[in-house]
């Protein structure tokens, strides 16, 4: 990248109150290392305990899902270890108090899978949102989920607004699927 | 039954079964990538020490400052095997968590709702 672009990534970074950022290819390891950075971060800030434990929570779960769903990845997508997915992962200020980012391709034949876990959530308040925790507890994953029905659910909760999702096709195969979370 | 002890990791929580005390004690963070297998034996150890026949009380101890969501799974799981056993015995379950941290009150509250057996105390504790 010349520097003039690099530059502009970091005054985009900047202008959006964004204090870390990550775009790359994300493993439990990775995502232990910035946890920690970020807890420290916060910390640093006198940020809230409680506070600081939801932007853990939801960054964890965001990353898990990236982790779990990306299209991008290397390695046998069936082989347990070694999964390494590609992603990209924010934490910034928002007027309203903290937010993490998560964004990361899926296949377009997925989206619709996607949208429906997505509406299990949405609309929904926090009381609702315990009950369908509780439910998706007991019931245990859903068919291909590969054991993390609950994300979304989990993030929802910490989340003190609502969820925000998109997803955008950027070509015939993929779509660029994005959760903002605000705590 | 052999005192069962598990190391903490960056990931997974210190577990230290200490059967011929009857006490059992979770302490630490737990986000594996892969919960139902740092769990499985974990809970199978719980489960032999469930069939073997003793009226002594037992103690849990849950000193979990975060968990993700597929832990959280595992968790209801446990519950439901300790609270079973608390048919046959007296068993006491102590939640900890920090007077600030309302997402450990609340899944210790989450967790209480479905207890019928055992005695399940929410206890809160601060820095200093």
């Amino acid at each position: 990248m010349d520097s003039i672009k690099f530059y502009g990534l970091q005054k985009t970074l900047k202008e959006n109150d964004i204090m870390f950022c990550y775009s790359g290819y994300v493993t439990q390891k990775i995502l232990v290392a910035i946890g920690e950075t970020i807890k420290k971060k916060l910390e640093a800030e006198e940020t809230e305990l409680g506070k600081t434990k939801k932007v853990f929570s939801i960054f964890v779960e965001g990353v898990q899902n990236v982790i779990r769903y990306s299209a991008d990845s290397i390695g046998d997508s069936n082989e347990l270890e070694n999964e390494v997915r590609y992603g990209i992962i924010t934490i910034g200020h928002h007027p309203n108090g903290i937010t993490v980012q998560c964004g990361n391709l899926i296949f377009n034949k997925d989206v619709e899978r996607m949208r429906e876990r997505i509406q299990v959530v949405e609309g929904k308040d926090k009381d609702e949102l315990k009950k369908l925790y509780k439910k998706q507890m007991m019931e245990g994953p859903e068919e291909g989920s590969k054991g993390a029905s609950l994300g979304f659910l989990e993030m929802a909760r910490r989340a003190g607004y609502p969820l925000e999702f998109s997803f955008e096709e950027v070509s015939d195969e993929y779509t660029f699927f994005c959760i903002n979370a605000i705590i | 039954m052999e005192t069962l002890e598990i190391e903490a990791t960056e990931t997974t929580p210190e577990i230290n079964f200490d059967f011929s005390n009857h006490s059992f004690l979770f302490c630490g963070e737990s986000y594996p990538e892969h919960s139902d297998e740092f769990y499985r034996p974990i809970l199978e150890a719980i489960q032999r020490y469930s069939q073997s026949s003793s009226d002594n009380q037992a103690t849990f101890v849950f000193k979990l400052t975060y968990f993700n969501s597929s832990s959280a799974r595992v968790l209801m799981k446990l519950f439901e095997l300790i609270d079973e056993m608390g048919e046959e015995r007296l068993i006491n379950i102590e939640w900890h968590f920090h007077e600030e941290d309302d997402t450990m009150e609340e899944f210790g509250e989450d967790f209480s709702d479905d207890i019928e057996h055992a005695n399940f105390k929410l206890m809160s504790y601060s820095d200093d």
